[in-house]
């Protein structure tokens, strides 16, 4: 009964979506009001129907409806509420639902401010590319993959859910990344609709500013998460492996953040403009490759492309997308054109170009190491593959690239600098870098990227700071207030400007993090009996035992180990195995993480006779890694909030 | 206009240098990805080169030392097998019957010594056994 209720929610979305498509285009081409509000009220009622698709599908799961096969293959009946409702995305099918019902939801809150605003001019094409990616996200849920398929006969308990998704984090990383990677569809949507109805003036990129900005932050938090996920429950010590499910949702972060910064360039100077919209066609057109690799598995295997309907629909999205959307962009290439109006290397949009080079570059490595395997097999019959070490090496220096391009923007004028000016103002984050590179290199420090990559962080961090010091300073001084008060005035005026100090302290941060764990990592492994120490750095490991617990849902194998650092005792830590029926064993690793360092434990196997493998890992800075990227996403959200409103009046937009 | 080109000039070189440098660092870091079948055919094709084999966990074979953190096992694909040896642990879902991809070199004596073990397809989200994985 579910399932046809569910089957014929999402059928009849379907044909409301291919219906909105129609209306917007008609609307589109003949401005015809009518039509424009049908449109409007299509997107609604899809919006609707998805909603009740997914309240439909959790209800399968809160009451264990097994003869929904997506509910039985993702969930049991001993599985807490919590993870019952996050079932929902632990799927294909269910979370192409929940990706294609935060799309209706983005289209609804699109309609909204753009009645708010009062200038619909661009709304009915805009809803255009809308209707047509939620249609085809549509045929995959109700054709190829319909997460309300029934199961017969219905099984008396679930699978369950994979032990390895059962981790807070991997609650959370799946919608936000979602709610990154759809929320690109909006400024695409919007970019199309200025293409196609030839409204190329600014108006488009204001439009879209603060759109853009949420998707990033919650890409950004995605991948964070993700990171950590992996962290702290795959065992492995590390936290990005350049896996092809890591990279998917890599790359448009990486082209999300150049098209970011390019469409300032436009604002100001009105240039760029085939730049960004190249940009944000292929941000789009790379979540939407994410969305397929995340979830089809297409690159790990190769083979899984005959097998399953989804690669060939996929990959025909992608082709009439990217060829429908780069024609449209070249028939406006006349009216786009504008010369290159970059006098001196010195300005701050010949550094934004910069920026926008390495990041496209960088993007472009990692997409064709992505894709290689696929590649090879294509051209040479013959699956060639790029491991993780050829990935490090390769981001290196588009990473050194990026962080120097940092260092030096804040000093930066638009147009023309004058270098007495520049060399003045880098002058102090110049010399605090020489003297950490000084300093590190008398410590031993002898890697030299990584030498270079600190200093240059400590830079950023510096030129940023001491920037924003510097007009806060200013402002004092005129408005007669205390530093502070000033400064705290200034984030919550110029959001935009303060947002962007914040998330490059924390991009710094994070490179501070990054280099620290992957460059300076030491790990031991050994089989130990109870009583034996294992010794890493200053820390001395003493293996106390195993011992069996049993839980309601699990059981669980625990080695038990006391710390000491430096001969005192620095408390016990414990990793385990988890044993969860119908699953394969996953390990809990223990970890101690402190500011300079983490101590990271694993049980990676036990014998009968009570002996247990342990590997310890130290890891340098990695803490820095999550608290830059916490750093960097509420520098994001101060950025995103809008322009504080003054009480008098209506204030127009205001540019930073 | 002369500006213009100079620009483009400027670009098309960086351009052509970044490529170059990416090509040169690839030449030496791709591997050969092969079922177990294809590999067994030649090889000595391999010995020194860095290869990926795909294949299964022969269920008989698997030999843990524990005190030298030595690994043994064949790899299969029901057709042809190779001895494998993995100096480390293995990963949580490695166990006899497992899809496994290893990544190393196989030595003149015909033993692949292995640098990593992945298994195969880490399915996060599907469920395992659930995929006809064996139809390669």
């Amino acid at each position: 009964m579910t399932s046809l209720v569910g089957s014929s929610l999402l059928f009849s979305a379907l044909l409301l979506a291919v219906w909105g498509a129609v209306a917007s285009w008609t609307a589109a081409r003949r401005s015809s009001s009518p039509h424009a509000l049908s449109a409007e009220r299509a997107a609604l009622a899809v919006f609707l129907l998805l909603t009740l698709s997914c309240v439909l599908l959790v209800r399968a799961f809160l009451v264990h409806d097994f003869s929904i096969r997506y509910v039985a293959e993702y969930s049991s009946r001993n599985l807490p509420l919590f993870y019952l409702i996050s079932s929902l995305w632990a799927g294909q099918a269910g979370s192409l639902l929940f990706w294609v019902w935060l799309l209706s939801l983005y289209t609804v809150a699109v309609i909204r401010s753009e009645r708010r605003s009062g200038d619909r001019q661009l709304l009915p094409a805009t809803l255009l590319s809308l209707h047509l990616t939620t249609a085809f996200f549509l045929v995959l849920t109700s054709i190829a993959t319909n997460p309300f398929e029934p199961l017969s006969p219905a099984p008396s308990d679930g699978r369950g859910l994979n032990p390895l998704l059962r981790n807070p984090m991997m609650v959370l990383h799946p919608p936000s990344l979602y709610v990154g990677f759809v929320g690109f569809a909006v400024p695409f949507a919007y970019a199309m609709a200025a293409l196609g109805t030839n409204r190329l003036d600014i108006a488009w990129i204001r439009k879209i500013r603060r759109w853009t900005l949420f998707a990033w932050l919650f890409l950004t938090l995605g991948n964070l998460l993700g990171a950590e996920w992996a962290y702290v429950e795959l065992g492995w010590g590390g936290y990005w492996g350049w896996d092809p499910v890591e990279n998917a949702s890599l790359l448009p972060w990486i082209t999300g953040t150049a098209f970011l910064h390019s469409v300032i360039v436009q604002e100001r100077k009105g240039l760029l403009r085939v730049w960004n919209f190249s940009l944000i066609i292929v941000t789009f057109a790379l979540t939407v490759l994410g969305t397929f690799i995340t979830r089809s598995g297409i690159i790990s295997s190769v083979h899984a492309f005959g097998r399953s309907s989804l690669g060939p629909l996929f990959l025909v999205f992608l082709i009439i997308t990217l060829a429908v959307s780069f024609a449209m962009l070249f028939r406006r290439l006349p009216s786009l054109r504008r010369t290159l109006e970059l006098r001196t290397l010195l300005s701050e949009e010949w550094a934004i170009l910069l920026t926008n080079i390495a990041l496209s570059g960088w993007a472009l490595v990692v997409l064709w190491g992505t894709l290689f395997p696929s590649v090879s097999e294509a051209l040479l019959g013959r699956s060639l593959t790029l491991g993780a070490p050829w990935f490090s090496a390769m981001s290196r220096p588009f990473g050194i690239a990026l962080l120097f391009l940092l260092a030096i923007c804040r000093a930066l004028n638009w147009g023309r600098t004058d270098w007495r000016a520049f060399a003045r103002r880098m002058a102090l984050p110049l010399a605090v870098a020489l003297g950490v590179a000084a300093v590190a290199l008398a410590g031993g420090v002898k890697h030299g990227a990584a030498l270079l990559a600190y200093a240059l962080a400590v830079a950023v961090l510096l030129a940023m700071i001491v920037d924003a010091l510097r007009i806060a300073k200013a402002k004092a001084k005129t408005s007669q207030v205390s530093l502070a008060s000033a400064l705290w005035n200034l984030i919550g005026r110029q959001r935009r400007l303060y947002g962007s100090y914040i998330v490059h302290i924390g991009v710094a941060v994070m490179f501070i993090g990054i280099v620290g764990s992957s460059t300076f990592s030491r790990s031991v492994t050994r089989t130990v009996s109870p009583g034996e120490t294992i010794d890493i750095g200053k820390y001395a490991l003493r293996f106390e035992g195993l011992k069996t617990e049993s839980h309601s849902d699990r059981t669980s194998v625990v080695a038990r180990v006391s710390v000491t650092n430096s001969g005192k005792a620095f408390g016990e830590m414990t990793s385990r195995k988890d044993f969860y029926p119908n699953y394969e064993p996953v390990t809990e690793v223990g970890i101690r993480s402190r500011i300079h360092e983490d101590l990271y434990l694993v049980l990676a196997g036990y014998e009968r006779d009570g002996r247990a493998t342990l590997q310890v890992f130290l890891n340098p800075l990695t803490l820095w890694l999550w608290v830059g990227g916490a750093l960097a996403a509420v520098g994001g959200i101060v950025a995103w909030l809008p322009p504080r409103r003054e009480k008098t009046q209506r204030t127009p937009p205001k540019k930073r | 206009m002369r500006s213009a080109r100079r620009t483009w000039l400027g670009a098309i070189l960086l351009v052509a240098g970044a490529v170059a440098i990416f090509l040169s660092g690839m030449r030496h870091s791709y591997q050969y990805f092969q079922t177990v079948s294809e590999f067994a055919q030649t090889p000595g094709a391999y010995v020194d080169r860095g290869v990926r084999i795909n294949g299964m966990v022969d269920s008989s074979s698997v030999e843990w030392q524990p005190d030298s953190l030595l690994l043994r096992f064949r790899l299969t694909d029901g057709q042809s097998w190779i001895p494998v040896e993995y100096h480390g642990v293995a990963p949580d879902l490695f166990q006899a019957g497992q899809n496994v991809v290893v990544e190393g070199k196989v030595g003149h004596d015909g033993v692949f010594r292995a640098t990593q073990i992945l298994v195969k397809c880490p399915s996060k989200y599907e469920p395992v056994g659930e995929s006809p994985k064996s139809s390669l």
